[in-house]
């Protein structure tokens, strides 16, 4: 009886790992604005709408804030694909 | 919102609900692709943590029931629309006009007419910060008399005048500079003299 094969499942799980750490790394250089409208919209899954009841903030701004730091963060994230 | 934000939200939208993938998006806006794939693929990627930090579906839940009893126990205040702030101004600022141009016009007013109960009002508000009241009262009772002239054909209107007078003759006899007020009323009396209206209380007052 063979032994199931678990290395692409390790090795995924560590390339999964890597890339949490580079887009941690990322947020971090964020303002705080940006790393929590961020967080709220495409990690909590919530709307714009939401966001800005709950930052107490306009949609717009909130719009703003979030279309700034997704281009830093992928500004962030293609620089460290490159190094 | 502009175009690129639009485009943004619904292709956010179809990707997160599995409609299309990022690629597929990027080849519906070929325009866009240059700055749209760079975002989409960041928002992937942050989106792709949620499942390997994999907060369970009932933590999750809970923290949006929490959240939304937070919001709806905590309700942010509304926002005053700046269209009421120039509404609230310019109506402000017409009553003030009104009050301002209504009182300057009350002042020609006599006994009976509209305004003059303005007019009065005006006075006592003029006497109240008056810091000369005798002074101020002493203008005040040449308009009486200018009135009682003004109507002397007019025995019912007259009266009000008259009564008005006649109050401000009795406060005037408790007042300390006597000599001040009888070179008023003496300039009255004979103000009044020549218009041939007589009043006994002005007579008795510059007699005693």
């Amino acid at each position: 009886m063979s032994q199931p094969d678990y290395s692409e499942a390790v090795e995924n799980k560590i390339d999964l790992s890597v890339e949490m750490k580079s887009i941690k790394a990322a947020m971090r250089n964020l303002t705080s604005d940006q790393q929590h409208v961020l967080t709220l919209r495409f990690i909590d899954g919530m709307s714009n709408t939401e966001i800005a009841q709950h930052l107490g903030k306009r949609e717009g701004a909130i719009r703003a804030l979030q279309m700034r730091g997704l281009q830093a963060l992928a500004k962030q994230l293609a620089e460290k694909m490159v190094t | 919102m502009n175009d690129f934000e639009t485009i943004f939200d619904e292709s956010w939208s179809q990707i997160e609900s599995g409609q299309f993938t990022v690629d597929d998006v990027l080849e519906r806006h070929p325009e866009h692709r240059a700055q749209l794939g760079p975002l989409l693929q960041a928002a992937s990627k942050l989106a792709g943590t949620k499942e390997m930090s994999t907060p369970s579906s009932a933590f999750r839940t809970r923290n949006r029931t929490q959240l939304n009893r937070y919001m709806q126990e905590n309700p942010q205040m509304k926002r005053v629309s700046p269209v009421f702030w120039r509404l609230t101004i310019t109506l402000v600022s017409m009553l003030l006009a009104f009050l301002v141009s209504g009182t300057v016009f009350a002042q020609n007013a006599l006994p009976g007419d509209i305004f003059y109960d303005w007019k009065l009002g005006s006075e006592n508000a003029w006497r109240m910060v008056s810091p000369d009241r005798l002074g101020t009262d002493l203008t005040l009772s040449n308009r009486r008399v200018n009135e009682v002239v003004a109507l002397s054909g007019d025995e019912v209107r007259r009266t009000r005048a008259l009564e008005d007078y006649q109050r401000l003759l009795i406060r005037f006899k408790d007042a300390n500079d006597q000599e001040r007020v009888l070179i008023v009323l003496q300039s009255q009396w004979e103000f009044l003299n020549n218009a041939g209206v007589s009043i006994p209380e002005l007579n008795n007052y510059l007699l005693r």
